[in-house]
């Protein structure tokens, strides 16, 4: 489980403040999938960063499973990362002078597994992910889709307790963005714990709960049935 | 996963920094080496070639410079003093019991070679015939030191006979000629002042020498050039007829012996051997630098300080070539390196692999160094040593020396390699990702 207490992060430009997040309480139960939705500004990635430990609160605290990681180093956050959780993100993040199953292997070295185990591992997350013939293609030789699959891929290969997916489908095109979000919904059935941003009410509304914000703070949330989220459209 | 399990996962993640030490090492080697295949063959050429040049500045210049002094001093050896060189004591006119001195050395076994000279101050004369018959020409005179050799001795230790520029060496049946030091001679060693030169002497010519009251006319026979000065400003001639100028009175006279030693013998071993027969309260007893004087072996030092300075100024450019190449590699892959750490690669992992890189290419740069210094530079040099007027300038560099400089190399682009990436490493995981 992972939650969020009164979560703030307050960015300072010169003389003026910019509260990016006020006072937002958030949780997500074990297997549980949750989109985060909102127009541009309206803080979803900046919650997102806050929960995921790769930005740390203005004030508030985040605790998953148990743990409080306000208390954590920033090594210590680093190992979490590494440990216990997951990261898909916008632009697909991945490193161009490695290989598609490089790429995917990186996480697993790091966490001291054999190379032969790791290579064998990432091989079989991207063949599960429709990518078994594109395993020693560097990124700049993959599509928009596939790249994002290996990157889904690299976020999931050391089976994070929650995957984090910063708007997965925002450069993808349509047919790409559907297949996407097939594989978190057949990720999700698995029981993996899935928190999503993104602006397309479409895909949110695959998930099983939707946390609205708009100007930092949450306006509405519940199931997208309860949000009454509109297919195809796209909040701005 | 219940929660308990996974706080005792936690835990026991926490604990395993041992393994995390091989662990760092492997992935920021796994890092580097894919970036090393798959980058640019020519920016890597580009930094292994200026590695390359900086080690063999860092090396060859000081070699040089050295090499300038070690090539005098190996000439004073081969050409005059041997390995050891024993001589008068500074009060005495020649060495005492010399006799004595010759029954040792010969009884030695690690002196495979000597040679027993005499040596006498004398006054050389030449074109004197013409200021006969022209009373206006002044004769050249200079004054200079003749040696007395045995010329199957001075052959087996020096190699003054192979080094003739001009006639013949002296023979057994040569007891009217004699053989000049090339420095004696203007069109060899231009006069400078204080310093006076003959003129216009050839083989065949005739010198008058004068020694002590006696003086006598002698043809030259050849001229001789080892760029040792204290054989170039000597005069050559038969042992028996230097004894007979002065009124000579056997080996009790003998000024000098040279000595060669048996290859791979210590020279200072042999030398306090002599010592230990108690020839030192009889003559000096000394090696080619201590004869040599000091004088040479401040230059060497000079040399060598001159030769460390522009080869630190060339580390200093290698290492700012390194921090730039290193820095701008980070800077341009600031997002990358935000990422591998978003995803839960440490800050020392992604160090490391750039100080890995900087290692890659001074590794790779003095790899190849060495290979052109051992492969072609030094086989090169030694057989086309550098003709300087005082010396033949060997590439004088020693395999210590090599790893000291290539360690120096290395240790300074490892700094300059780690400090633009920590710069770059240690900025916030989310700026460096969102590109802030």
């Amino acid at each position: 489980m992972i939650s969020g207490q009164k979560l703030s992060r307050t960015f300072v430009i010169g003389q003026n403040e910019t509260h990016a997040l006020s006072n937002v309480d958030f949780s997500a139960k074990d297997g549980e999938f949750v989109a985060i939705i909102g127009k541009s500004g309206a803080g979803k990635s900046t919650l997102m960063y806050q929960l995921s430990l790769l930005d740390t609160p203005t004030h508030g605290s985040v605790t998953i499973n148990g743990i409080n990681t306000s208390t954590l180093s920033p090594n210590e956050r680093t190992k979490f990362r590494l440990a216990y959780l997951g990261y898909v993100f916008q632009d697909y993040a991945l490193v161009p002078e490695l290989t598609a199953e490089e790429n995917v292997l990186l996480p697993l070295l790091m966490r001291g597994e054999q190379y032969g185990y790791a290579l064998k591992k990432s091989r079989a997350t991207l063949e599960s992910l429709g990518l078994g013939h594109r395993l020693d293609r560097r990124p700049g030789r993959l599509s928009g889709g596939e790249q994002q699959r290996v990157s889904i891929a690299r976020a999931i290969t050391h089976e994070p307790l929650i995957l984090f997916a910063d708007e997965p489908t925002a450069n993808l095109d349509t047919e790409s963005s559907k297949q996407l979000l097939s594989h978190l919904e057949d990720m999700h059935k698995r029981g993996q714990t899935i928190i999503m941003v993104t602006h397309e009410l479409d895909y949110a509304a695959r998930a099983q709960r939707v946390l609205e914000l708009s100007d930092g703070k949450v306006t509405r949330e519940g199931t997208p049935q309860e949000l009454n989220l509109l297919s195809g459209a796209v909040v701005r | 996963m219940r929660n308990d399990e996974i706080r005792r996962l936690w835990k026991s993640c926490m604990k395993e920094h041992g393994r995390n030490g091989w662990r760092i090492v492997r992935v920021a080697f796994f890092l580097a080496s894919r970036y090393i295949a798959r980058t640019s063959m020519w920016q890597t050429g580009l930094v292994v070639f200026v590695m390359s040049l900086t080690f063999l500045n860092l090396v060859v210049v000081n070699g040089i410079l050295v090499g300038l002094i070690d090539g005098a001093m190996y000439g004073f050896q081969q050409n005059y003093a041997g390995d050891l060189l024993i001589s008068k004591l500074p009060e005495k006119e020649s060495i005492e019991r010399a006799s004595t001195i010759r029954g040792i050395v010969e009884q030695n076994d690690d002196i495979v070679a000597y040679s027993a000279r005499i040596v006498e101050p004398a006054t050389i004369e030449a074109n004197y015939l013409a200021s006969v018959s022209h009373p206006n020409i002044v004769p050249d005179r200079v004054a200079a030191s003749v040696a007395g050799i045995n010329i199957a001795q001075e052959e087996s230790v020096t190699g003054v006979a192979k080094k003739l520029i001009e006639g013949s060496f002296l023979t057994e049946t040569d007891d009217d000629s004699v053989v000049l030091g090339a420095n004696l001679i203007d069109r060899y060693f231009p006069a400078v002042i204080g310093l006076q030169t003959l003129s216009e002497v050839y083989p065949g010519d005739k010198i008058r020498i004068t020694i002590g009251k006696a003086t006598r006319e002698f043809f030259i026979k050849g001229i001789v050039k080892t760029k040792a000065d204290a054989t170039d400003l000597r005069v050559f001639m038969l042992e028996n007829q230097l004894k007979k100028m002065r009124g000579g009175l056997g080996t009790a006279n003998t000024d000098e012996f040279a000595l060669r030693i048996r290859p791979g013998k210590s020279i200072s071993e042999v030398q306090n051997d002599l010592f230990a027969y108690g020839i030192g309260s009889l003559a000096l007893v000394r090696t080619t630098e201590e004869a040599i004087g000091e004088f040479l072996g401040e230059i060497k030092d000079t040399f060598s300080l001159l030769g460390n300075i522009i080869g630190g100024i060339s580390v200093i450019v290698a290492s700012i070539t390194i921090f730039i190449i290193i820095f701008i590699t980070a800077i341009t892959r600031q997002k990358y390196i935000g990422i591998l750490k978003g995803i839960g690669l440490s800050g020392i992992t992604i160090e490391l692999s750039y100080v890995i890189l900087s290692i890659f290419y001074s590794g790779l740069g003095i790899l190849i160094g060495v290979s052109l210094l051992y492969g072609v530079m030094l086989p090169y040099f030694k057989a086309h040593p550098i003709n300087f007027p005082f010396s033949d300038g060997i590439l004088s560099v020693t395999t210590v020396g090599v790893i000291v400089r290539s360690l120096i190399l290395i240790v300074t682009t490892i700094i300059a390699g780690y400090l633009p990436a920590r710069l770059i490493v240690q900025k916030n995981t989310l700026d460096a990702i969102l590109g802030r």
